[in-house]
């Protein structure tokens, strides 16, 4: 039995995608036979970012509709061996998966790989119902940005509420000089809000651009620092204790910006006196 | 995960239902009720926190509920969940906690309010509004509940919450609040009387709801993007302020001083300072005034 694992957000645009691609693909290198399932019905790109996009053929709603099987559907990476895809629909409804249609799509998609990856569409309506329906394991990803984090918190808000209980934090796109700086949230500023265990850190890369632009993973470019930052990760998943030379754990005086921001609205001197 | 859209689980002694997201609420009355009929009397006289998520409720869909409730023997205690604004008013809450009175005398929307008052006057329900807004066509009455005045004389109860409060999620009551854990942006707490938080205040906070002006809001750690004592608010100047923990953070305690919150650490010393925040309160003149050395 594999396991199914829900790459989240709730914000949009904060990396499921590109994390589940990076993730899908370390996970298949490292010999685990692993399929990455786009759920972001209407907008679909993960096979664009996995550069599959010229081999679509069927789709996650012909599989729910019981038109084809899955392995009609599914995609198989050319150069990973190991590595597979489940496309979603770019054009029809986004009501036309239920959450039952993914909880039985999940259950038999664990009997046949060791690792199922579910990109999720972003926001908390049926979509994301959809994609944490069938769900072992959560992962929850966020940029240093005051609106991700806040909307991370609601979204694990309601991941606890449905009993989701292995819930894990990605920090995506984190530039160490300006946390330095005392400009972005620090990885301790983010943790202490959310409080969930921290996977892993990635910092921002402009050759993740680079590499979505030509569907060429970040994994496979020795020179992208975000790419050795997703291997780090599924090496955590598959159970290694990695300790990464993470980016930057907290900037100056152990204090991010946040608490700078606090002690200028609140006069730390004087609320302070000891 | 198990198949029925209605996880039942015990909570110090009550009765939690979690109702799954996406059934539709009419089947999810059916099943709540087949499931309370295959269970043979077994809750009866248990006390029901019902957990619905981000669900949206009208007024019709609690009504019914209850009523299912009511025929097997248990009562509404409580009503958890969260959803992208609006909050179900007490008002709405309190007719779930009321005990039936005939049809013909809760027709208009006054009645409902006015015996919410009753519920809440009592303290004897363990509120938990939700976050969440009425289906388009029935929405939810918009007036909250008046918590009478004289409460403020009266032993409060106290309710004691063990969670962080995440964004979206608000916990209203007409007592004290304990609550340990943190309250983090984006959260609300709502006291009739005092509220003491055993961790980070980062949300919001109104103590003295029921016109207490003698109420407080204790925090071991004060950061709050709102703080409201009475009729008295202090807000953050920035929108979205996520303030992080400082480890270096104090106990602090916010109260009404010369018509104006101010912040001073917990337990008090002589030193009193106001807030440095914009204060802007009900009583303008009072808020700007300063406050005392
Ligand atoms: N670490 C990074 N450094 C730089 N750019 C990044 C990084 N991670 C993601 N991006 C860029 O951010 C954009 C959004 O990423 P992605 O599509 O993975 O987000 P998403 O959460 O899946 O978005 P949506 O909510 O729309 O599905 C992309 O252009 C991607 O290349
Ligand atoms: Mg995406």
């Amino acid at each position: 039995m594999g396991r199914i694992i829900t790459i989240t957000s709730g914000k949009g645009g904060v990396g499921k995608t590109t994390t589940s691609a990076n993730l899908s693909a370390s996970l298949a290198l490292a010999g685990k036979r692993t399929i990455a399932v786009d759920t972001d019905i209407g907008l679909r790109n993960l096979d664009v970012v996995m550069g599959l996009e010229n081999r679509v053929v069927y789709d996650i709603v012909n599989v729910a509709e019981g038109a084809v099987s899955l392995e009609q559907a599914w995609i198989k990476h050319k150069r990973v061996q190991g590595l597979y895809m489940l496309p979603a629909s770019q054009s029809r409804n986004k009501n036309a998966v239920s959450v039952n249609d993914m909880k039985r799509i999940g259950q038999e998609l664990k009997q046949k790989f060791d690792y199922v990856i579910i990109d999720c569409p972003a926001g908390i309506e049926q979509g994301f119902q959809n994609a944490i329906a069938a769900a072992d394991e959560i992962i929850v990803v966020t940029t240093p940005e005051v609106s991700a984090v806040r909307d991370a918190d609601r979204v694990i808000g309601l991941l606890e509420n449905a009993s989701k209980e292995k819930l894990q934090l990605i920090i995506n796109r984190l530039k160490p000089a300006m946390v330095k700086r005392g400009e972005m949230m620090s990885t301790g500023d983010v943790t202490e809000i959310l409080a969930i265990s921290l996977l892993g850190v990635v910092p921002d890369d402009e050759k993740i651009i680079v590499s979505t632009n030509c569907g060429e993973l970040a994994i496979f470019n020795p020179a992208s620092v975000a790419g050795k930052a997703f291997k780090t990760i599924a090496r955590r998943l598959l159970g290694e204790e990695v300790v990464a030379p993470r980016p930057v754990e907290a900037s100056v005086n152990g204090a991010g910006v946040m608490n700078k921001l606090k002690h200028f609205f609140f006069g730390a001197n004087d609320t302070h006196p000891a | 995960m198990s198949d029925s859209p209605i996880q039942f689980k015990g909570v110090n002694g009550d009765l939690m239902l979690s109702l799954d997201w996406g059934e539709p609420f009419e089947q999810l009355i059916d099943h709540l009720e087949a499931q309370l009929k295959s269970s043979d009397g077994f809750f009866r006289g248990s006390k029901v926190i019902l957990e619905i998520g981000p669900r949206l409720l009208t007024l019709a869909d609690l009504d019914a509920l209850r009523d299912i409730l009511a025929r097997f023997g248990m009562t509404f205690h409580a009503l958890c969940g969260m959803g992208p604004d609006e909050k179900i008013k007490p008002a709405s809450l309190a007719t779930l906690l009321a005990p039936r009175i005939p049809d013909s005398s809760r027709d208009s929307e006054s009645d409902q309010i006015s015996h919410a008052e009753k519920v809440l006057d009592a303290t004897t329900a363990e509120v938990f509004p939700t976050a969440s807004r009425g289906r388009a066509g029935a929405r939810l009455p918009r007036t909250s509940v008046k918590i009478q005045p004289g409460d403020a004389h009266a032993p409060a109860k106290t309710l004691l919450v063990k969670r962080t409060l995440r964004s979206g999620q608000v916990i209203n009551y007409a007592g004290n609040i304990i609550l340990i854990g943190d309250i983090n942006p984006g959260a609300e707490v709502v006291a009739g009387h005092d509220i003491l938080i055993w961790g980070s205040l980062r949300g919001t906070a109104s103590a003295g709801a029921a016109g207490d002006p003698l109420a407080s809001i204790f925090a071991l750690h004060m950061a709050p993007s709102q703080l409201r004592i009475g009729d008295h608010i202090t807000r953050s100047p920035r929108e979205n302020l996520l303030a992080a923990e400082g480890h270096d953070a104090l106990p602090e305690v916010a109260k009404i001083e010369n018509g104006t919150i101010v912040v001073e650490a917990w337990p008090t010393n002589k030193k009193s300072i106001p807030l440095k925040m914009n204060l802007r309160s009900s009583s303008a003149e009072a808020a700007d005034k300063p406050s005392r050395e």
